[in-house]
């Protein structure tokens, strides 16, 4: 690959990874489903591995752990009838431990394995960064198109579905794409800090604005800027780009608070 | 409009009966209050009709659509709900006024957003329970009251056959529970709407109701006709 080629993979990987998933943070967040988030990032990592193991595609079985999280935890936090933190718990173990137990049984270099931990954005292949493009262009149709949907759904999911609108089919839409962002974007900011990537862009614009359409933009502004500032400075210190990609995105989220108007707002 | 009948529905929640063979036929344009002890199975007797939640023995009628759900959008666009008051995190990020809006969500169906037109219409309503100032305030950060009118204007948004109250004035002043009971009231004459309103307050099932239910412990053990209506 030349170095033309190289640079526009990186930086368009960086820029889709980022809008993807700061976007699907906005209604994560907001619908206080984060605990969602978490669990699925992780089981998207003992996928990948359980994919690297039985010779599939990693990032198809890594979907597929996703996929198993969304269709247990979808039900189970629509009831409301277990504690959100309780089957975080169980979830967030059970795929660390599956991790944990799959890692060494990887044949070879463990490094295949360990890529999908920590991600490395340099070496997004045109397959991933189509894949990415794919599920960004999903996603934003999504939040286009099912806007005042989704809008009810943050306010309340029962009196959504009190509504008449298709509130339960929306929701599971909402989680499908939370999965399909996170095992987009596994290679490139791997397993446990795509997280980062999710909630605190959000959650940073989360701190300026009330209003659903600024908060949606915000979080995609962060979310793009935490993922160039981060590759630059992947490029900068020649250090694997996940790491600094997080850390950016936890600076934007702090600078955000300090200057928040509703933090001046309640203080006073 | 619509009648509603319910032949020995059962609900269980959690291996518990919280409705136990309830018979209750409402006729179109019919208003009808529910009271009872906390626990007595009202709000869940609302949800019921709703659709929001599956009962396990008997049969539920709206029109001639039975609640099932498979059927239950279909009644959710025609109902009305006002829930009991229920957690908001205040910092949500929905305006009061799209609150409001949202009432015809349902009937817009996908993809089409309120027009002026129905801008207009929300307005209007919200004017007349006394809350247009709220429309660019944030819903988790106004009163209870405040909230309880919101989801009154939005309930009336949406023109539904039916209205399902589930103690809509627990916290609206009493001076506002005149005129708000009225404008519901004279709403509902105007369009023959089907109306059931749980309430723990006489003066107000008196006022609004043509007949009373008494309910306790899962069970009706009272059907009144309130003197001098129907
Ligand atoms: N989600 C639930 N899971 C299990 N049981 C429930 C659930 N919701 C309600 N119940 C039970 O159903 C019964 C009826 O509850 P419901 O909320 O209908 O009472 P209510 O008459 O509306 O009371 P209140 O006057 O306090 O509003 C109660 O015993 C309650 O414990
Ligand atoms: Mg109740």
């Amino acid at each position: 690959m030349d170095v033309y080629s190289f640079m526009f993979y990186s930086w368009a990987g960086a820029i889709l990874t980022g809008l993807t998933c700061s976007l699907i943070g906005v209604m994560i967040v907001t619908m206080g489903i984060s605990f969602i988030g978490v669990c699925m990032s992780h089981a998207a990592f003992a996928g990948a591995l359980a994919g690297i193991i039985m010779r599939i595609n990693p990032v198809f079985s890594a979907f597929i752990f996703c996929f198993i999280v969304a269709a247990i935890l979808g039900p189970v936090s629509d009831r409301g009838e277990i504690k959100a933190d309780t089957t975080l718990g169980i979830i967030f173990t059970s795929s660390l431990g599956l991790s944990f137990l799959l890692l060494p049984m990887i044949p070879g270099s463990k490094s295949e394995g360990l890529r999908f931990l920590w991600g490395n954005i340099l070496t997004v292949s045109d397959t991933d960064l189509m894949i990415v493009g794919i599920v960004c262009v999903l996603v934003l149709i999504s939040v286009i198109a099912f806007f005042k949907e989704i809008q009810l759904l943050i306010f309340n999911r029962i009196i959504a579905a009190s509504t008449g609108i298709p509130a339960k089919q929306i929701y599971y839409l909402v989680l499908f794409l939370c999965g399909a962002a996170i095992t987009a974007s596994i290679k490139a900011v791997g397993g446990l800090l795509v997280f980062a990537l999710i909630v605190n862009p959000a959650a940073a614009a989360y701190q300026i604005t009330y209003d659903l359409k600024k908060l949606f933009l915000l979080s995609s502004i962060f979310g793009i800027a935490s993922g160039c500032l981060g590759l630059f400075s992947a490029f900068l210190f020649n250090i694997p780009a996940g790491a600094p990609i997080a850390l950016c995105s936890v600076l934007i989220f702090i600078t955000a608070t300090i200057f928040s108007p509703k933090r001046r707002f309640h203080a006073r | 409009m619509k009648n509603l009948v319910l032949e020995n529905v059962t609900v269980e929640r959690n291996h518990r009966i919280v409705l136990d063979g309830i018979n209750l036929s409402v006729q179109a344009g019919e208003s009808i209050g529910i009271f009872g002890p906390n626990g007595a199975g009202k709000t869940t007797l609302l949800n019921l009709i709703n659709g929001l939640i599956n009962y396990k023995t008997g049969k539920i009628l709206v029109g001639d659509v039975i609640v099932n759900p498979a059927s239950s959008r279909k009644i959710q666009l025609i109902t009305g709900y006002v829930p009991q008051n229920f957690e908001t995190d205040p910092r949500i990020p929905v305006l009061t006024g799209t609150v409001v809006l949202s009432g015809c969500y349902g009937k817009l169906g996908l993809f089409r957003y309120p027009d002026s037109l129905l801008i207009e219409k929300a307005k209007k309503i919200m004017n007349q329970l006394e809350i247009t100032h709220l429309f660019m305030r944030p819903f988790g950060q106004i009163s209870g009251g405040e909230r309880q009118k919101a989801m009154i204007a939005r309930a009336l948004m949406q023109e539904p056959e039916i209205l399902l109250l589930d103690e809509p004035f627990s916290s609206i002043s009493e001076r506002s529970k005149e005129t708000i009971s009225d404008i519901i009231k004279r709403w509902q004459e105007e369009r023959g709407s089907t109306m059931l309103i749980v309430s723990h307050e006489s003066t107000v099932i008196e006022k609004m109701c043509d007949r009373v239910v008494y309910l306790e412990e899962g069970q009706i053990v009272l059907k009144e006709k309130i003197y001098g209506r129907l």
